[in-house]
C-alpha cells in the first residue's frame, strides 16, 4: 500500500516539478521581491539632490529653520544611524508599537537630500516657469531643476508649499518640523523659559517597560523580549503558510485530476492501485511540491543573511534565534503539525472531489468559487486574531472545523486550554475523515461512473435514499 | 470445468444504472490458457461486464471472480487491462509511463525499465522511448498503452476493443503481440466488433447483445448457427426452384449475368456444398458456374445480435 502511494506521489510530483512553468514560478517570486527591493533602493539612492527656494519677506528665519532641520536629519553619525536602524527594526517587529510609520519615515528621510537655492524672482507667479521645469535655477554654476518653492507670507498665515510633485511629502514634513521647532523656540523665549528645559524634560520622562508574569521557578526576567513574541509571530506565519499551501494546492489537485479524467486513465490506474492509495498519493505529491517551494524560498531568503550575519544588528539576530526556538517548541509544533495535516486533508480532498466532477477548467471554477470564499474568511480574521487571540468570537470561530486549522494555530501561543486544543483537533479530525470519505465517494462516482456537476444533486439524493 | 482452472468467471451479473439495465444476468467462464473473443455491438454491455470483472464497478447483482477468487488488488496484479477509453499522461515519456505501470503492478524499478526498453524495441518504438506521450502519433500511443498492459507479463490479459483506431499494419502487429502473449501462457479475453480478428485469434467466443449473452462456444459451434450454402449459376431461363423441389435443398435467385443466373442454395445441416451441385445436375440443370459458400462469423454475429440492434462491422479495418 505504502509503495503504491509512494509511486503515485512520485509520478505526480515529478510531473509537476519537471515543468518549466513550476521553476519559472518558483524562481520568479524571490526574483520579483529582490527586484522590488532593488528598485526601491535604487530609486532612493539615485533620487539625487532636490532643490528648493524659500520666498520669505525680511529675515530668512523660516529658511534657516528648514536648513537646520535638514542638516539635523542628514548629518547622522554612524552610531546615530545604527541606533536609528535598530529603533526602526524594534518598532516594526513590535506589534504593540504605534510608531511603525514614523520609524519608516525616519529611515527614508534620513537619506533625503534637499538643498536651498537662491530664488531668481520674488513672487510665486513669476516662479512658474521654474516650477514647471521650463527654466532651470543656478546652483554652483550649474543649471538644476527646481523641486519646490516655500512661500512664507508675513504674519501668522499658513506657509505655502508649491511643487509639481504632489506625492512626495518628505520636504513638507521637514518644513512642518522646522516650523514646529521655530514656534516652540519663540514661545519659550516669549515666556522666558530657557531652551535647555526641553532636554531636561526628555531626561526626566519615565520609561515604560513591558513585562509579563513567568511560571513559578522560571528565573527569567519578567521583561517582555523577542522570545515572548516569537511564538505569536511563528503561529501567524505557519497559519499563513497553511493558507498559502491550500490556495496553491487547489490548482495542482484540480488540474491533476482533470488531466487523468480527460485522458481516461482511471480504469488503468484502478486495476493497479486502490482508490484511497491514488488519492493519498496525489495529495502527498502536492504537499511535497509545496514543501519544495517553501524550502527553496527559505534557502533563497536566508542564505544572503547567513553570509552577512556579522553585519546584522545584534537584536535582529536575537529575534531570528527566538523565532527558531518557537518553531521547534513541541507545545506549538505538535498541534500545528496536526492542524496542517488535517487542514490539508480537509481542503485537499474537497478539491480533488471537485476535479473528479469536472470535464473542463470552466466547470471547476463554478464549484471552486464557494470554497475559495470560505478560505478567504480566515484570512480576514487572521489579522484581528493576531491582536487579540483571546477574543471570544475568535474562540467560537475556531470551533468551526473549516476555520480550525488557521485559528487554532494562532490561539495556541495565547495559551488556549488543553481541552480546547484537544476538542477542536478531535472535531476537526472527525470532520476531515467525514469529508474525506464523502470525497472518495464523489471522486469514485466522478471518475468511474462519469458523474458530473449537473448530476451531483441527483447522486446525493440517490445515496441518501439508498442508505435509508 | 473446475473453478480453479478458470481465469475469469462472471456469475449472473446484473448491472443497473438508474432505470437502464446495462447487463442482465450475464455469466461467462474463461478457462486458463484460452483466447476468447468477447463480441457484441456497441452498447451491448461488454465494457461494463469487463469493468465488473476487474472490480472497477460493483455489480448490482451477481459475482465476479479472477483465478477462482474475489478480484482483490493482489489478484489484479496478475491481470493486464486495456480499457476501451484509454489514455496516457501526456507529459510523461513513453519509457517512463510504461515503467510506471510496471512498478504499480509490482515490478522493481530496475526490472520495469529493463522490460520497458526490451518491449519498446520489440514493437518498433525504441527510437521514441524518451518522446513525450503528447508527441506520439495515435498508433504509437496505442502501442504504448498496450505495452503498459503487458509490461508485468500478466496471467490474464483483458483487452477492450484493442484494435480500435489502429491501421491495418498496426492491427497485424497487435495480433502478433496477442499471439505471443498467448504462447507465453497468458489467458486472453478481448472485446471487439471486428469479426475477422476474432476468427483469426480466438479458440472460443462469447457474444452479447442488449446486456444478455446470446452465444458462448467454440468458433465451429458458432458457424453451425448459420446453415451453410453454395452458389450455382445456371442458364437464365432455368427454374432451379422447380428442379430441386423434390430435394432438401432450398434455392434462391440472387444475381444475373448475361446468359446465366446465380442462385444461392441453402444446405441442410452437415451437408457438403457439392451435394447441391450433384442434385442440380441430376435434376437436369445446365450448370454454368459453382462456388461453395463458407459461413462467416459476421453472418453469425448479425443473425444473433440483429434482433433490433444496430451492429457495426469493420469500421476499423
Amino acid at each position: 500500500m505504502i509503495r503504491n502511494i509512494f509511486l503515485v506521489a512520485q509520478r505526480a510530483y515529478l510531473s509537476l516539478v519537471g515543468t518549466w512553468g513550476f521553476w519559472i514560478g518558483i524562481i520568479s517570486m524571490p526574483v520579483m521581491m529582490g527586484l522590488v527591493f532593488t528598485i526601491a533602493f535604487l530609486v532612493q539612492s539615485t533620487a539625487g539632490t532636490r532643490y528648493y527656494v524659500v520666498l520669505e519677506q525680511g529675515n530668512s528665519v523660516v529658511a534657516d529653520a528648514i536648513y537646520d532641520e535638514i542638516s539635523d536629519r542628514s548629518t547622522l553619525t554612524p552610531e546615530e544611524q545604527q541606533e536609528l536602524i535598530e529603533t526602526s527594526i524594534e518598532s516594526l517587529t513590535d506589534p504593540s508599537a504605534s510608531s511603525n510609520l514614523q520609524a519608516m519615515e525616519n529611515v527614508s528621510t534620513g537619506s533625503a537630500d534637499f538643498v536651498e537655492v537662491r530664488s531668481p524672482v520674488n513672487t510665486i507667479e513669476e516662479l512658474r516657469p521654474w516650477l514647471d521645469g521650463e527654466r532651470k535655477v543656478k546652483y554652483r554654476r550649474e543649471d538644476v531643476e527646481l523641486f519646490a518653492a516655500i512661500v512664507v507670507p508675513e504674519g501668522n498665515g499658513p506657509v505655502e508649499y508649491w511643487s509639481q510633485n504632489v506625492i512626495d511629502d518628505s520636504l513638507v514634513g521637514i518644513v512642518r518640523a522646522a516650523l514646529y521647532e521655530l514656534a516652540r523656540t519663540d514661545v519659550f523665549k516669549e515666556k522666558n523659559v530657557p531652551l535647555k528645559i526641553l532636554d531636561d524634560v526628555d531626561d526626566a520622562v519615565r520609561k515604560v517597560e513591558k513585562r509579563r508574569l513567568r511560571e513559578e521557578g522560571d528565573d527569567q526576567s519578567s521583561e517582555v523580549t523577542f522570545a515572548d513574541m516569537a511564538p505569536f509571530i511563528t503561529a501567524f506565519f505557519l497559519s499563513f503558510l497553511l493558507w498559502l499551501t491550500i490556495i496553491s494546492a487547489v490548482t495542482y489537485l484540480l488540474m491533476g485530476t482533470l488531466e487523468e479524467k480527460s485522458n481516461r486513465l482511471f480504469d488503468c490506474l484502478l486495476t493497479s492501485v486502490r482508490l484511497p492509495e491514488l488519492l493519498a498519493g496525489k495529495m502527498l505529491a502536492v504537499m511535497f511540491l509545496s514543501l519544495t517551494v517553501y524550502t527553496i524560498w527559505t534557502i533563497i531568503l536566508i542564505s544572503p543573511f547567513v553570509f552577512v550575519a556579522f553585519l546584522l544588528p545584534a537584536r535582529l539576530l536575537e529575534f531570528s534565534s527566538a523565532l527558531g526556538e518557537a518553531i521547534f517548541d513541541p507545545a506549538l509544533l505538535i498541534p500545528t503539525f496536526l492542524c496542517f495535516l488535517l487542514g490539508y486533508i480537509l481542503y485537499g480532498s474537497m478539491f480533488m472531489a471537485i476535479g473528479a466532477l469536472c470535464e473542463s477548467e470552466q466547470d471547476s471554477q463554478t464549484l471552486v468559487s464557494p470554497i475559495m470564499i470560505l478560505l478567504i474568511i480566515p484570512w480576514f480574521v487572521l489579522a484581528h486574531v493576531f491582536d487579540d487571540p483571546t477574543n471570544p468570537i475568535v474562540g467560537i470561530f475556531s470551533w468551526i472545523p473549516v476555520f480550525t486549522p488557521f485559528l487554532l494555530m494562532l490561539r495556541i501561543p495565547a495559551e488556549a486550554s488543553t481541552w480546547e486544543i484537544v476538542g477542536q483537533l478531535s472535531l476537526m479530525a472527525a470532520t476531515s475523515a467525514a469529508v474525506l470519505a464523502g470525497s472518495v465517494q464523489i471522486f469514485k462516482a466522478g471518475v468511474i461512473h462519469g458523474l458530473d456537476i449537473s448530476g451531483l444533486a441527483g447522486w446525493i439524493k440517490s445515496v441518501v435514499t439508498r442508505k435509508r | 470445468m473446475a473453478t480453479n482452472s478458470l481465469s475469469l468467471e462472471l456469475t449472473e451479473i446484473t448491472q443497473i444504472f438508474g432505470d437502464f439495465i446495462a447487463v442482465d444476468e450475464f455469466s461467462m467462464a474463461i478457462p486458463e490458457g484460452s483466447v476468447v473473443g468477447f463480441l457484441g455491438p456497441n452498447g451491448a454491455g461488454k465494457s461494463t461486464s469487463l469493468r465488473i470483472a476487474l472490480d472497477i464497478i460493483s455489480p448490482t447483482f451477481g459475482t465476479a471472480k479472477l483465478f477462482g477468487d474475489r478480484p482483490t488488488m493482489k489478484i489484479k496484479k496478475r491481470v493486464g487491462f486495456l480499457p476501451e477509453e484509454r489514455g496516457l499522461y501526456k507529459k510523461m515519456t513513453a519509457r517512463s509511463i510504461i515503467a510506471f505501470f510496471g512498478q504499480l503492478k509490482g515490478l522493481g524499478r530496475r526490472e520495469a525499465y529493463q522490460r520497458t526498453d526490451q518491449l519498446l524495441e520489440e514493437i518498433g518504438l525504441g527510437d521514441f522511448a524518451t518522446t513525450k506521450c503528447s508527441k506520439l502519433s495515435k498508433g504509437m500511443s496505442q502501442k504504448v498503452q498496450i505495452l503498459c498492459t503487458i509490461i508485468h507479463q500478466p496471467d490474464l490479459l483483458i483487452l477492450d476493443e484493442p484494435f480500435s483506431g489502429l491501421d491495418p499494419v498496426n492491427q497485424q502487429v497487435l495480433e502478433t503481440l496477442i499471439s505471443k502473449e498467448h504462447e507465453r501462457g497468458a489467458t486472453i479475453v478481448f472485446s471487439t466488433h471486428v469479426m475477422e480478428h476474432a476468427e483469426r485469434l480466438c479458440d472460443s467466443i462469447v457474444m452479447m447483445a442488449r446486456g444478455k449473452k446470446v452465444f458462448d462456444g467454440s468458433l465451429n459451434e458458432a458457424f453451425e448457427v448459420l446453415p451453410s450454402g453454395a452458389r450455382i449459376a445456371v442458364q437464365q431461363d432455368t427454374d432451379l426452384v422447380r428442379l430441386l423441389s423434390s430435394t432438401p435443398f432450398k434455392p434462391e435467385r440472387v444475381d444475373s449475368a448475361d446468359d446465366s443466373a446465380w442462385w444461392r442454395v441453402t444446405l441442410p445441416e452437415k451437408t457438403p456444398p457439392h451435394e447441391a451441385l450433384k442434385a442440380a445436375i441430376d435434376a437436369g440443370a445446365s450448370i454454368e458456374g459453382f462456388a461453395p459458400e463458407e459461413a462467416r462469423l459476421r453472418d453469425v454475429f448479425v443473425k444473433l445480435t440483429n434482433d433490433g440492434a444496430t451492429p457495426e462491422f469493420g469500421g476499423e479495418e
